[in-house]
């Protein structure tokens, strides 16, 4: 009757991008522990350190990740706060679409409230970790 | 066509699921379902527009009747061609909700006011704002490029009716995109060229002592 691909497909060939996705991740994550971004420049330097000089929301993350990586939370947490709060809710996202793509429902997005709350705390993020009296809390730690 | 489900044994044959009365229990997953055309060999080599003349062979009656309705036949010979029921627009479908795998209809049956996958272009914006925040910005702005496409595609079958805030998403989506192959070039070349052309990379490191990514 309905062809069968006028329906999201379902178990493993549904799930393929979700899995493409997390195996991207893993190999970024696996990069990350291997070759450390606390060596100076090991992975350049965030353009807008470079070109504006303040730090952008996702400074440090790459220090961030490489701590979570390898189990140094609180390091993780003094190069990037916010990127130590959204990984959860990443892993989540992912596990729920995942999950949806598995059993061939269409993947739905999170609601709306939740983007603009996310933007909100996106760009306040941006502007206080530059502020010099919070960069010790927000900001990334600086390159030993 | 109208079932979400695909293998629901209680489904009739083509041809005789014509009650297309009720809405159908899950709005979402049906609409999404719809959503996919997945590549036209359900939407055009299906037969759904022959549906459509057989429909059309009973105005209002084909409606309310339930049950098994079987077109008579030759009857498709004697009602327009199966590409005239494509010309209706899709707003003009509150009638008669669009036969074949493309039964969205979320207006017809979910009432104005009610726009499902608004949240697509929302999620696109935001998503593009923060690749151009972030200034490395692949990682938001593609999926906010996607996002804003799926968006625009939602309003197109009524689904939305936040067509400029999902082209803002796609826009800003792409800008992010443009912004992180530029930033990109930039810092690659701002470490080969004195590498290559003096012998030795600029000491950054000093200079920016709380640098990195």
């Amino acid at each position: 009757m309905r062809a069968p691909e006028s329906r999201p497909r379902a178990g493993l060939r549904g799930a393929l991008v979700p899995l493409a996705v997390a195996g991207v991740a893993a190999s970024a994550a696996v990069l990350l522990a291997v070759r450390s971004p606390y060596q100076p420049l090991s992975y350049g330097i965030c353009p807008s350190v470079l070109l504006l000089g303040v730090s952008c929301p996702g400074c440090g993350g790459l220090r961030a990740t490489h701590d979570l990586v390898t189990g140094d939370l609180a390091g993780a947490w003094q190069a990037n706060p916010l990127w130590v709060l959204v990984v959860p809710l990443l892993v989540l996202a992912w596990a729920s679409w995942t999950r949806r793509r598995w059993r061939g429902l269409p993947s739905g997005v999170p609601p709306a409230w939740l983007a603009w709350t996310l933007l909100v705390v996106v760009l306040l993020f941006a502007v206080l970790r530059n502020v010099p009296a919070l960069t010790p809390y927000l900001g990334p730690a600086p390159l030993p | 066509m109208t079932e979400p489900r695909p293998s629901d044994p209680s489904r009739p044959a083509y041809g005789q699921e014509a009650p297309y009365g009720p809405p159908p229990a899950s709005p979402s997953a049906d609409a999404s379902a719809g959503a996919r055309p997945a590549g036209g060999a359900g939407t055009s080599a299906h037969p759904g527009s022959a549906g459509a003349s057989a429909h059309a062979g009973a105005p209002g009656a084909g409606w309310s009747a339930p049950g098994p309705q079987v077109p008579p036949p030759g009857a498709a010979g004697a009602y327009p061609p199966p590409g005239a029921a494509g010309a209706y627009p899709p707003g003009a479908a509150g009638a008669y909700p669009p036969p074949g795998p493309v039964p969205v209809g979320a207006p017809s049956y979910a009432g104005p006011g009610y726009w499902p996958r608004n949240d697509l272009g929302v999620w696109s914006l935001v998503l593009g704002v923060a690749g151009i925040v972030l200034a490395c910005g692949f990682l938001t702005g593609i999926p906010a490029v996607i996002l804003g496409l799926r968006a625009r595609g939602a309003v197109a079958r009524g689904e939305a009716n936040n067509d400029g805030v999902a082209l803002a998403g796609v826009i800003s989506g792409w800008v992010a995109i443009g912004l992180g192959v530029v930033m990109t070039v930039l810092v690659v070349l701002s470490f080969l060229v004195p590498l290559v052309v003096l012998g030795f990379a600029l000491p950054w490191s000093a200079a920016v002592s709380g640098g990195g990514y």
